[in-house]
């Protein structure tokens, strides 16, 4: 207050020194001062705009790269199973090396010491090496080794070595349909067949967890993404038929010397692929160590020229169009034709011949007639109509269409050359697809390769039902196609084919290899052969193709249709098909796995020992028994035993107490019917 | 009281939202470090805390007399001598963080570079006064001024603190170029000024470093261009709005000083182009008060006071947000107000009391 007032008295009084005459300069020059510091303020306002707008995102981006890491977790592959849940390839896991190089002492010791643990090559070492002297928080040592190394790095405790688990695929059954499921990379990404195919429903999504750390490297943060598991691919594919097939395509193209081999079992009703197996094969354990070539899945890749099993889509047709009768004769002119000049030989002198007898006994003369009766664009028609000359739609990579020209293109050549096989290329699978067709009754359906995809539970997340592409002959063509193919392997060309117990329907072909200079050469063919069994019903399609067979016998009926026997033979019984022959029967046995499965029964085809004492007698109560005890007891009274479905007894025909006799059929259907869902309880087991 | 005259108002008001302002932010830039240093999240803010009711006081203080007693030689001359002796006492004291800047007494450290450059801002206005018209007289009127301006330039530097000795030298020099001194005087100061930096530089190979790390920091980013860039990252990270208040990563030890002399970063980080434009505006506000006090001043002495310390706080508040920005070669300098440090705290506050009790005697 007082000093308020001080202040006050002293403000009335003039100044004590007058403001000198340089005032208005001075003034001048601090406003000057304040204007040069307004100036530099419009600097720093321009350097913010700079740094903080027009460079905003590279500083963000250059924050980003130093406080965050990212790690990533790699989802768990999901496994690939066979019909019946068995385990095709499965992930297990493994340990990574890597290393913190920022934290490793002396870089050239340790990767001396890894190096040795590791057992690298110079190579390798140098270049870890290198890895090891970089700037850097994380480097790989060596992804996915095997335990013992694991071991051995881990017993050498170098500071800043670490290991993470990491997934790696397994493929248990090795060769096995190695083609067909393909093969998954280091980063466990599909890189062939079902595994490429199917590999965004196999992969899952990666787990991310962002870190956010201080300048000392010390976690402050972290926002995390979860990684969802691949899920699990269901094949079509019966891993026991697979196996059969596996073996017998081997054991053919050793005894023959064949350069390749394709084998395809179909299931003809809904174009499901039971099995399918290519020779070269390889592991898909130790992909990278085999040629490329081994890699090919040849039956959908590769087409080839068919031969004469070619001649039962022409004779389809034929019949189809109703321009032949089975039973008319044909001209077969001495074995030779004359189209445009230019004359056609057949592989034997036939005068004339039943249609019938055409096919069976594979004269090239006989078909090229009766496709010349059918005329280009009917037959054209066909071919398409059977899927030639298009992809089957298959769910695996790298189909090729087939060769197949449009008939204004053909030559006068070109009609009875495709009637019996040349000048046309196809895939095994759309030739077995073809004949498919011809054994369902005239639906040509699409191959498929999954069955469905499910999840951890074993939830279905996606079903494929048998899809129809179309309907190629009349149910009555097919029936007669089914007498006629019988004939080929009754009496014909395939007789190797022949099967006890079962009737055979097949065509075997000699399709002769081109060669470079043009025309075909002599000495090298496919020898192939299609059929199906039991010829009524069928069960099963297959298709067996040898690529240059050697030997004195090396023709379709003589390598390929004896390699067709002893697929369906085993396959047969392995599906549990009851025998059409009533004098054989079924024997059902056991094995030691575990009680009410139908994989637990040993099936035999057996001729009873006729004309054995025919036990009359009464059928007994078999509901609710197990399976195999069911079967056994069946099969005691001399029963043919026919099973459908899994688990235990629901219904029987006939009914208990109804007169039987020995040879006949005892139909038993079991509560589980193979429907989907019930694979997955049994896949736990 | 009604009688009593009004100081400036706005030139208070904007003072005292540059502190709250300033212990916000060095609240939320020292967290981190408080915690694994001190175990408390609010060490750094307690300390500031006090520091300005400290600063109050002494703003307060500095308000309640007649400033035209600061003019007397004696005050100069025993605050000049007071300054000298500390700045001697503190060359003798152990190092702390490579410098002898500080003094430490009962926990509590005090700058006494602070106290320096009020004295020589005071000594200044004065014989600026004195002068008069004679400001171009060379052994009365420019050699004292040079010869005090270098002494404590040199002490000061000699205590490793460079940037305080330029901030000083540079707030003197524009104090006398607008007193009127003439142009060439400025000429032989600054040679030996060079003379001397230049020694300094290239003695010092710590210094050598920075000031090629100003020139390309990308060159070394992790060596000697390490700060910088790590101060541009966090300006450039905010863009407009900035990443949230207490958002901000670099302070996470990535920016040195982060609650000190690179507090302006951490503004630009976590409140964007908008928050350090604002800063600039508040200080540009502080300068046309300042200024606005030092024009309406009832005499030379009151205008030089009121207008030396306002350059002296505004200019170290443009060089401070400068070297952020890496307009100029870093050197560890705290921005006014806003960065904690007591000692700059307390001596600002006490030279706005001053400029407001100036602005009471308007005419």
């Amino acid at each position: 207050m007082l000093n308020g007032d001080l202040l006050r008295d002293k403000d009335r009084h003039p100044p004590s020194a007058p403001l000198p005459s340089s005032e208005p300069m001075v003034r001048l020059r601090f406003m000057m001062a304040a204007l040069g510091i307004v100036l530099w303020a419009l600097v720093i306002a321009l350097r913010l705009v700079q740094l903080q707008i027009l460079e905003h995102r590279e500083f963000a981006v250059r924050a980003q790269r130093q406080s965050e890491r990212t790690v990533s977790l790699d989802p768990r592959r999901g496994p690939i199973l066979d019909r019946h849940g068995r385990p095709l390839a499965v992930s297990v896991e493994v340990e990574s090396i890597y290393a913190d190089p920022q934290s490793i002492a002396d870089a050239d010791a340790a990767a001396a010491a890894l190096a040795r643990a590791l057992r690298l090559h110079a190579k390798e070492r140098r270049s870890l090496g290198a890895q090891l002297q970089r700037d850097r928080a994380f480097v790989w040592v060596k992804r996915k080794v095997d335990p013992t190394m694991a071991r051995a790095v881990k017993a050498l405790k170098i500071h800043g070595v670490g290991f993470l688990t990491e997934t790696r695929r397994y493929y248990p059954k090795r060769e096995l349909a190695a083609q067909l499921i393909g093969y998954a990379g280091i980063d466990n990404t599909g890189m062939w067949g079902v595994e490429y195919a199917f590999d965004d429903a196999l992969r899952g999504h990666e787990a991310t967890v962002v870190v956010r750390t201080d300048a000392h490297r010390r976690p402050v943060g972290y926002t995390e993404r979860p990684s969802t598991e691949g899920l699990t691919v269901v094949l079509t594919i019966d891993e026991a038929i697979q196996h059969v097939v596996e073996r017998e395509l081997d054991r053919a193209v050793n005894e023959t010397a064949s350069l390749a081999g394709v084998a395809v079992v179909l299931d003809p009703t809904s174009g499901e692929i039971l099995a399918l197996a290519n020779r070269p094969t390889f592991n898909p354990n130790r992909f990278s160590a085999y040629d490329s070539s081994h890699w090919r899945n040849r039956a959908v890749v590769d087409a080839f020229e068919p031969g004469s099993i070619f001649k039962i889509i022409t004779a389809a047709a034929a019949l189809d169009e109703r321009v032949v009768d089975p039973d008319e004769v044909i001209d077969c002119g001495h074995g030779m034709i004359e189209v445009g000049g230019q004359v056609i030989n057949d592989h034997a002198v036939f005068d004339a011949l039943r249609f019938r007898e055409v096919i069976a006994r594979s004269s090239d003369v006989g078909a090229a007639r009766v496709a010349q009766r059918l005329g280009r664009r009917s037959f054209a028609r066909y071919i398409a109509d059977f899927g030639f000359g298009a992809p089957t739609g298959v769910a695996l990579p790298g189909e090729s269409r087939g060769i197949v020209r449009p008939p204004e293109r053909w030559s006068v050549r070109s009609l009875p050359t495709i009637s019996f096989g040349q000048e046309i290329g196809v895939t095994a699978l759309q030739m077995a697809s073809a004949a498919s067709a011809i054994a369902n009754g005239g639906y040509l359906m699409q191959p498929l390769v999954v069955r469905r995809i499910e999840n951890r539970d074993g939830k279905a997340v996606k079903t494929f039902q048998p899809v129809v592409v179309r309907r190629v002959i009349q149910p009555a063509t097919a029936d007669t196609m089914t007498e006629i193919l019988k004939g080929v392997v009754r009496h014909g060309t395939g007789k190797a084919a022949a099967l006890a117990g079962y009737q055979v329907a097949g065509k075997t072909g000699t399709g002769q290899k081109p060669v470079a200079s043009g025309g075909y050469s002599a000495m090298d063919h496919f020898a192939s052969f299609v059929g199906y069994v039991p010829s009524h019903n069928p069960a099963m399609v297959i298709l067996v193709s040898l690529d240059t067979p050697r030997g004195l016998r090396n023709q379709g009926g003589d390598v390929a249709a004896p390699l067709f026997a002893r697929i369906a033979d085993q396959a047969l019984r392995r599906l549990a098909v009851p025998p059409e022959d009533p004098r054989r029967v079924m024997r059902v046995t056991l094995n030691d796995s575990p009680a009410g499965t139908a994989s637990s029964l040993k099936v035999d085809v057996f001729t009873r020992q006729m004309p054995a004492v025919v036990t009359e007698g009464v059928m007994p109560d078999l509901h609710g028994r197990s399976a195999r005890d069911a079967a056994v007891t069946a099969a005691k009274h001399g029963l043919v035993v026919r099973l459908r479905g899994f688990g235990r007894v629901s219904q029987q025909d006939p009914q208990p107490g109804s007169v039987v006799s020995a040879g006949d059929t005892c139909v038993l259907t079991l509560d589980n019917d193979p429907t989907p869902s019930d694979f997955t309880e049994r896949r736990g087991a | 009281m009604a009688r009593k005259l009004a100081s400036d108002t706005m030139l208070f008001t904007v003072t005292a939202a540059l502190i709250g302002f300033g212990l916000v932010m060095v609240w939320s830039a020292s967290t981190a470090l408080a915690e694994e240093k001190y175990d408390s999240a609010h060490h750094f803010l307690v300390r500031q805390l006090v520091c300005a009711g400290v600063g109050l006081a002494a703003l307060l203080a500095t308000l309640r007399f007649d400033y035209r007693r600061l003019r007397g030689r004696g005050v100069v001359a025993a605050l000049l001598l007071l300054a000298t002796f500390l700045l001697i006492l503190v060359l003798f004291l152990p190092t702390v963080n490579e410098s002898r800047r500080w003094i430490r007494v009962m926990g509590l450290s005090f700058q006494p570079s602070e106290l320096a450059k009020l004295a020589v801002v005071l000594f200044l206005a004065s014989h600026i006064a004195r002068r008069e018209e004679r400001v171009n007289e060379l052994f009365t009127s420019v050699f004292p001024a040079f010869l005090v301006l270098g002494w404590f330039s040199f002490l000061i530097s000699i205590e490793r603190d460079i940037g305080t000795a330029l901030t000083l030298a540079v707030t003197g020099c524009v104090m006398l170029t607008l007193a009127g001194v003439r142009l060439r005087y400025f000429a032989v100061f600054g040679a030996v000024a060079l003379a001397s930096l230049y020694q300094m530089i290239v003695l010092a190979a710590y210094r050598r470093e920075r000031l090629s790390a100003f020139i390309n920091p990308w060159a070394d980013a992790q060596g000697s261009g390490y700060h910088i860039i790590q101060s541009l990252i966090a300006v450039g990270t905010g863009g407009v709005t900035g990443v949230g208040l207490t958002d901000g990563r670099q302070k996470l030890f990535y920016l040195p000083y982060a609650w000190s002399d690179f507090i302006y970063a951490v503004i630009g980080e976590e409140l964007g182009l908008v928050g350090a434009l604002l800063t600039v505006g508040a200080f540009l506000l502080f300068l046309w008060r300042g200024l606005r006090t030092a024009f309406r001043a009832p005499d030379r002495f009151g205008m030089f006071l009121a207008g030396g310390l306002t350059l002296s706080i505004v200019l170290q508040a443009f060089i401070n947000i400068s070297i952020v920005l890496g307009l100029l070669p870093p050197k560890g300098i705290p921005l006014p107000f806003v960065s904690a440090g007591g000692s700059s705290l307390v001596l600002s506050m006490a030279a706005v009391g001053v400029v407001l009790n100036v602005s009471q005697h308007a005419d």
